[in-house]
């Protein structure tokens, strides 16, 4: 009896994993297939008659192209090496410098951005950018967006920074690097790691933003990938399923192949393991 | 002022926390020097002040003459090994070991040779091409070495550099330091709280309390002759025993009365006052007989450690330890009668100050 309740759960439980799976998988599995269907629907299937005629079709409308392989990549590249670089700073400064309160400054950061974000900072960035003069230019959705993710990247790299002994810093001293040398030979490397966690993460932020690039961009020559993909909609609102699908694959791509690259040049490793006691 | 190197009233303040207070100290060209201290008595604060990675709140330091309180730690041409070794993760044993070479822009051809001239001194040459994180705690502290060693520095700091190795490596290591040390013969600063490490490898040894030098001496002296019931406390394994009593004047001098006992001390005159009496666990005998000035006891752990056996006695309201050859050891007892040997026996003031008994 008990035996037979065991294997009851353990199969209620397999099921109850398959269908988790599916229902994440299955999308991602629409996304490989229909985009070689000329006939693709919102159903999953082997692709009755494969083509790749939506990809040409992709590549005949140059809005949709410049779109993906010249605005997002500069929204999100320029957003990823600002956010990279600023957090790595600050977080810097922050985990070593011994400021009053930086604890809670650095906890105040977090919460104020989650508060006051996206829709709720809509008008208020806008105007801002107006009078910047920053409307319909890269740079003003890049500081937008920079401005959005710094302080949580920020908070994930003070954690990092902190988790490096200072003795690293102290022994390059000691042995007659100047601070500048400090930093290029010792600081840098060793934080590497973790602002290429904070590069890919950023630039996956910016890459799949929609809002921000709605409100400052007014040029349809300028908006990025996730804004012109509404131009495979028909007159009518319905989306061309064969174009929408071929299109998020080739948007998809980008992404994947950063966090390989990343993967294969560093690794999303952390240099640990060197033993040593606290003081 | 001929010391090589030098620290003239040097304080140290964080915030109203006072870590060193007042510290003079003259340590000579080669002289293997050691700060000796319970953990945070300001040991390692003092020698991240000679290394320039902390500010003293006053007072001046000199290395060779030439005063450094100003300068940045690299202008101060020395070498620090770190308690946890600070080897740069992403860098081979030979890059470590290079690095001080490299910041001062010394020739590739030369920084090879000299590498290798270290690592071999060091027996890391083979383990040069290999991360930190590949090779085992002890090579990492050989690794520590050669990288201070490398480019011949005026002083050389160790911050507790032997705490994270085991026991035994940690005993060869000490040979292996002290040898080394004579070898290069290089002024050598070393911060420790465990007293048989500076006693086994230091000239002199400087033994710290609350931010305070309270004394220096070779290690012998300090053992001997030790000025502080604390000195006399640190030093030693196991620590020198200290009863409280009162001295009281007597016929002859004064008698020392302690719980239970009265020793006299003829030929001294100190007024009348609370006092420590201290003695050595090698200077003190047990005896199954009462005998004059002998202190009661009672039996309270035997701990048989091979050549030599530990009986802590229960005297009073305190525990002493006795340190005896495992053939004097009486049977089974449990009333004991402790003998002092009255030549090497310590008095201790009121204040703590050693008082000089007549020799």
């Amino acid at each position: 009896m008990r035996g037979l309740r065991k294997y009851a759960f353990k199969f209620f439980w397999g099921v109850f994993v398959l269908f988790i799976m599916g229902f994440f998988l299955l999308p991602l599995l629409w996304l490989v297939t229909a985009p070689f269907d000329a006939k693709a629907t919102l159903r999953v299937a082997i692709p009755s008659k494969f083509t790749f005629a939506n990809f040409r079709a992709i590549f005949r409308n140059t809005f949709a192209v410049r779109a993906l392989f010249l605005n997002s990549i500069v929204i999100a590249g320029g957003t990823m090496l600002g956010v990279t670089l600023f957090a790595t700073l600050a977080a810097y400064a922050l985990a070593r410098l011994n400021i009053r309160g930086r604890d809670i400054l650095a906890y105040l950061l977090v919460l104020f951005s989650s508060v006051v974000q996206g829709t709720a900072a809509m008008v208020p960035i806008f105007l801002l950018l107006f009078h910047l003069k920053l409307i319909d230019t890269y740079p003003g959705v890049i500081f937008v967006l920079i401005g959005g993710l710094l302080p949580t990247g920020i908070f994930l790299m003070r954690d990092f920074v902190a988790g490096i002994p200072k003795s690293y810093e102290e022994s390059a001293l000691v042995s007659g690097a100047r601070p500048w040398q400090v930093l290029r030979d010792v600081v840098l490397p060793v934080l590497r790691p973790g602002m290429m966690v904070l590069a890919v993460w950023s630039f996956v932020q910016a890459w799949g933003d929609f809002l921000i690039s709605l409100i400052v961009m007014r040029s349809p020559a300028k908006m990025p990938a996730p804004i012109a993909i509404y131009s495979f909609y028909t007159e009518g609102g319905t989306p061309v399923l064969t174009l929408v699908s071929a299109y998020s694959l080739i948007y998809a791509l980008p992404v994947v192949f950063l966090y390989l690259f990343v993967n294969w040049r560093y690794g999303f490793r952390f240099f640990g393991g060197i033993k040593g006691g606290g003081r | 002022m001929t010391d090589y190197l030098y620290l003239e009233d040097v304080t140290k303040a964080f915030g109203k926390v006072v870590a060193v207070d007042g510290v003079t100290l003259g340590i000579g060209k080669t002289e293997f020097f050691a700060l000796l201290g319970p953990s945070g008595c300001g040991k390692t604060t003092t020698l991240r002040l000679i290394a320039g990675l902390e500010q003293p709140t006053a007072g001046r330091i000199y290395i060779d003459g030439r005063e450094v309180t100003n300068l940045p730690p690299q202008e101060r041409d020395i070498a620090m090994v770190f308690q946890d070794y600070a080897l740069y993760p992403h860098m081979t044993l030979f890059e470590n070991v290079a690095y001080p070479l490299k910041v001062r822009k010394v020739p590739k051809k030369q920084i090879t040779e000299k590498v290798h001239e270290v690592a071999e001194h060091l027996m890391i040459t083979e383990l040069l091409d290999r991360l930190p994180s590949q090779v085992s705690g002890g090579q990492q502290q050989r690794a520590a070495v050669a990288r201070a060693l490398v480019h011949a520095p005026k002083v050389f700091l160790f911050d507790e550099p032997l705490s994270n190795l085991d026991a035994k490596l940690r005993i060869e290591a000490r040979a292996f330091l002290k040898h080394l040390q004579k070898e290069i013969n290089v002024t050598t600063v070393y911060v420790t709280h465990d007293q048989a490490e500076a006693m086994a490898m230091a000239d002199r040894i400087g033994v710290m309390f609350a931010g305070k030098v309270v004394q220096v001496g070779a290690p012998l002296d300090l053992y001997r002759f030790p000025q502080t019931k604390e000195v006399a406390a640190f030093l030693g394994n196991p620590p020198m025993n200290i009863l409280s009593g009162r001295v009281q004047p007597s016929a002859d001098g004064i008698q020392f009365v302690g719980e239970g006992f009265v020793l006299p001390l003829p030929g001294l005159h100190i007024p009348p006052q609370e006092a420590y009496l201290g003695f050595r666990p090698e200077h003190a005998r047990i005896d199954i007989e009462p005998r004059d000035c002998a202190i009661r006891g009672r039996i309270y752990a035997v701990q048989p450690l091979g050549s030599e056996i530990w009986v802590t006695l229960q005297v009073g309201s305190t525990t002493v330890t006795v340190k005896m050859f495992a053939e004097e050891m009486p049977e089974a007892v449990e009333e004991v009668w402790l003998v002092l040997n009255p030549q090497k026996i310590h008095l201790f003031d009121s204040a703590g100050r050693r008082v000089p008994l007549a020799s």
